[in-house]
């Protein structure tokens, strides 16, 4: 239920700022500049309704008018998209103890306020991070992993282990899955789910030709920064990634089938920052850097901090997201990072400094702050007695009583008319 | 007025017409901020009603937990 009521939750909240958030705050504000005007994307402005483009709005010309009207819920649905996305990664760290109430808000803070002011910095071509620090993120493991982790961790600091996850000595003890076959189809559906993604990334085809220099018009797929790439290199890279990613997760959990298919995952999004430009085996090397990285932060940090992240979200989608993000500003050192030649070059610094701030700025620091006043309120975590016997009791409850109920009404019945009944229910 | 059985108008009128020159197509254009006004107010008011209800379930649970009717 927690994952089924962010989306509409995330939704109508990311109608009513998120996607104005992402068009105005490309300077920060006040970084690199104010605010940016946005008629098209205010919750207010027609052109967010059925509209022919016939009538200009909030003072742009006649064709802005007219490409805002046809194509402005179709870029929100898809952006929307990795809303959902950054507040369901959260989801998983949080489980079996967190407050809906507490989860709900937290999403929103995260699906329709924090990533999307990353977008706006570092995920959009006129970005502040991309012109000043050659920021480069084609794929988001920034802009979701890093940032989606960074604040899984910030709630787990406040919200703390499930009962009985560590032993008096400090070692963590297994909490098994109910369902690991359900584990295993889930982490295959996020598979295809991602190479979906990586295809939304991109702007299909687009003439970059003038932006390039050129005399005439040289249409292209681009990343999110209008910036050339192919469906080729990412088709390859999506599926050496994961297979990189796959193979070192087999070999450093020892044939885990969990942490094998999270590496899968892992390698993925350790590789997501350059798979714009990587060749197919780099892919595959760095995507096998990121799943050693998630497995071994994973159970370090649990070591040392007590730190109880359920499902290794934050060490697959935080720490392999930040490496990503980290790597490929050494692979792609000096490439420029936009189509516009005044912007910074893509460098290991730029990228560092990118990292921090998508994993601890805009993850880490607001989950941590928000979690805690929900905590300081009483209203982040169950009581014990709730968690010891589950968070969906209520609904097993129910459906409990209900069956002894049928199943007692069906048994007079039987009896009434005589027939011997042996009910399925009871 | 396109037929004497429409009493008012939210909007369109005819389709009858040079389609570039028309705008927002929804009802009522003009009444946006007060969309805007209701929804945000509704998503509130929802959290609200959800903690209520949240807090309500769980406190029932306690004292059944506490009388042992969940072990």
């Amino acid at each position: 239920m927690k994952n089924t009521m962010l989306i509409p939750l995330v939704t109508i909240t990311f109608f009513f700022f998120g996607w104005w958030i992402y068009f105005a705050f490309p300077n920060g504000p006040f970084i690199n500049g104010g605010l940016l005007e946005a008629p098209w994307a205010t919750p207010w402005s027609e052109l967010m309704g059925t509209h022919m483009g016939g009538s200009v709005e909030g003072g742009l010309d006649g064709e802005t008018t007219m490409y805002w009207s046809r194509i402005n819920g179709v870029f929100w649905a898809a952006f929307l998209l990795f809303s959902w996305t950054a507040a369901s990664i959260v989801s998983g760290a949080v489980i079996e103890r967190i407050r809906s109430f507490a989860f709900w808000i937290l999403a929103v803070v995260i699906g329709s306020f924090a990533w999307i002011i990353d977008a706006a910095w570092g995920w959009s071509y006129n970005g502040w991070m991309v012109q000043l620090l050659g920021y480069h993120d084609a794929y988001a493991s920034g802009v979701i992993h890093a940032i989606a982790g960074g604040f899984a961790l910030g709630v787990l600091v406040h919200l703390g282990p499930r009962l009985g996850r560590f032993r008096p000595d400090g070692t963590a003890r297994e909490i098994p899955p109910h369902n690991p076959w359900l584990i295993t189809i889930g982490l295959f559906l996020i598979y295809t789910g991602f190479w979906g993604f990586y295809v939304a990334c991109n702007i299909p085809i687009f003439d970059i030709g003038g932006a390039a220099g050129m005399d005439e018009s040289f249409f292209s797929t681009t990343n999110i920064y209008l910036a050339p790439t192919t469906t080729s290199a990412i088709t390859f890279n999506f599926l050496m990634s994961l297979s990189g990613g796959l193979l070192v997760a087999y070999l450093v959990s020892k044939g885990d089938p969990f942490w094998t298919y999270s590496g899968g995952l892992a390698g993925v999004i350790g590789a997501s920052a350059g798979n714009d430009l990587y060749h197919p085996i780099q892919a595959m090397v760095i995507a096998g850097g990121g799943a050693w990285v998630a497995y071994k932060m994973h159970f370090w940090v649990e070591r040392k901090f007590k730190i109880d992240d359920a499902v290794g979200a934050v060490a697959v989608h935080g720490y392999a997201g930040f490496y990503g993000v980290v790597i490929a500003g050494f692979f792609l050192w000096g490439y420029p990072a936009s189509m516009d030649p005044s912007y910074a070059l893509i460098t290991p610094w730029g990228q560092f400094i990118g990292a921090i701030i998508m994993f601890g700025v805009l993850g880490f620091v607001p989950a941590w702050i928000v979690a805690g006043i929900l905590k300081a309120m009483g209203l982040l975590r169950v009581p014990a007695e709730i968690e010891l016997v589950g968070l969906d009791l209520t609904y097993q409850k129910n459906v409990d009583r209900a069956n002894t109920e049928i199943a007692q009404v069906e048994r007079d019945e039987a009896a009434k008319i005589g027939i011997p009944f042996n009910n399925h229910r009871a | 007025m396109s037929s004497s059985l429409v009493l008012m108008s939210t909007g369109v009128e005819t389709w009858n017409q040079n389609l570039l020159e028309i705008g927002p197509m929804y009802p009522f254009p003009g009444t946006e901020m007060l969309w805007v006004l209701l929804g945000v107010a509704f998503w509130i008011i929802w959290h609200i009603c959800q903690a209520k209800t949240e807090s309500n379930e769980i406190k029932d649970e306690r004292e059944r937990a506490k009388r042992g009717e969940h072990y």
